[in-house]
């Protein structure tokens, strides 16, 4: 959580051809980690068969070196090491300068190699299992190591009816169009209600970010900066969203959010953890959000006691500016 | 963020101006340890051993840390989430102003 802003553009920036879908600088999720963070009018394929069958069990205990899972498994193990060597370059970087001049001398990882050498396993059969689980991992790697439009066509065609959409349709990126256009459909169309109602609430909160970019880019000062968000959201989109309505995209996210309350309120989320809770609970509380904690309103009272045990509260503060800091040092 | 936090609470010490915290480490004796060693001299509320799910950040429905509200001194929220540092001086030394013409 104390990575400065600089280093996660920084890093972007220095990871070869398109940027990988990062976290919106400097917003990440701490306790639990939520993963850092897809074509118009095709009709939908209608129920595709089912995923084939995991390979018999007298295949299991030795899988030959040389199998499409091993040769899957060796290259995502690869690739791992070489981001986490990478990303441990900077670990003990303590100022932006710093930060400069490791991500200048440090040879960041060929992640357009990576993706090529992926594809080819990938096009070997874009409809079994191993197939999924190299969605299913690239797609939380940054969802551009696979061409985005075979990766897309593949999700719809082929594995549209997993269950396991449920939990990844929160790490796609829905600001790519074709991924977009994918949940859109599986909100409509999946045969799994949880996936259904996942995949709406995924739409909502990509809406709802929207609304929160369109605001960060209009604070935007230095060019810097500017040119950082571009190279992160690419030209088209950082155009569309600086010309765009910060009220109308929340408007829309609202809506969203009271459909997922009304027609998907009891699927259960986090199930057996801490965190687990409803989509509809969630929902209420992103419309709460949305509705009252934004500029113009009153902030909400806060009573609660300080590190040493007393008692006070927000409104305390009354005649002062305050700057109120959600933190941790974790 | 620690550092110009600092340097902030100390260049406006004389001015109409709180940083207030709402921290969740869940560990109150490391905690007090740590904001001891960096200098962490604001007041924060603490969330307790909920820590991220405390009562706190869920009534705000703080999904990411940090996440900084802006509230003006009539306690009207004005800014959400300026990180830039250069920007956030700029925000509070506006509302600084108008705190001390609505005092006059």
């Amino acid at each position: 959580m104390r990575r400065s802003r600089f280093l996660v553009l920084s890093l972007l920036a220095a990871c070869s051809t398109e940027p990988a879908r990062p976290p919106a600088p400097a917003a990440s999720e701490a306790k639990p980690a939520e993963a850092p963070k897809v074509i118009a009018a095709v009709p939908i394929v209608p129920a595709g068969k089912p995923a084939p069958a995991a390979p018999a069990d007298s295949e299991r205990p030795a899988v030959a070196a040389d199998s499409r899972v091993a040769r899957f498994e060796a290259l995502r193990d690869e690739y791992e090491k070489a981001m986490n060597d990478y990303y441990a370059l900077f670990r003990d970087v303590k100022t932006d300068e710093e930060a400069r001049k490791v991500s200048e001398t440090a040879k960041a990882p060929d992640r357009k190699a990576y993706g090529d050498r992926l594809q080819v396993i990938f096009d070997e059969d874009p409809a079994d299992a191993t197939a999924w689980e190299i969605l299913e991992w690239s797609l939380g790697q940054g969802g551009d190591l696979l061409e985005r439009k075979k990766a897309s066509a593949a999700l719809e065609k082929f594995h549209f009816e997993r269950e396991e959409l449920e939990s990844l349709v929160a790490r796609l990126d829905l600001g790519q169009p074709d991924i977009a256009s994918f949940v859109t459909k599986l909100s409509e169309s999946s045969p799994h209600a949880a996936v259904r109602g996942n995949a709406l609430y995924a739409l909502a909160t990509q809406k709802k970010e929207d609304a929160e970019l369109i605001r960060s880019l209009r604070e935007l000062s230095s060019e810097e900066d500017k040119k950082n968000y571009e190279g992160w959201l690419g030209a088209e989109r950082m155009q569309a969203l600086s010309a765009a309505d910060p009220e109308h995209a929340q408007g829309e996210a609202i809506t969203l959010f009271k459909r997922v309350e009304k027609e998907h309120g009891d699927v259960a989320v986090r199930k057996g953890t801490p965190y687990e809770t409803t989509l509809g609970k969630r929902a209420k509380a992103e419309i709460f959000e949305m509705e009252n904690l934004v500029p113009g309103k009153p902030a909400p009272e806060i009573l609660g006691e300080d590190v040493n045990g007393v008692a006070f509260k927000l409104s305390d503060y009354r005649g002062k500016v305050v700057m109120l800091d959600f933190w941790g040092f974790w | 963020m620690i550092p110009h936090e600092r340097s902030l609470v100390e260049k406006l010490k004389n001015e109409p101006f709180a940083l207030i915290g709402v921290n969740s480490d869940t560990d109150k004796d490391k905690l007090l340890a740590d904001m001891q060693e960096n200098g962490v001299t604001w007041r924060s509320f603490w969330c307790g051993e909920k820590g991220t799910r405390g009562d706190i950040p869920s009534a705000w429905n703080v999904r990411g840390w940090p996440t900084l509200y802006y509230i003006d001194h009539e306690g009207v929220i004005r800014h959400k989430n300026v990180r830039d540092e250069q920007k956030m001086e700029q925000v509070i030394g506006e509302m600084i102003a108008e705190a001390k013409k609505a005092a006059k």
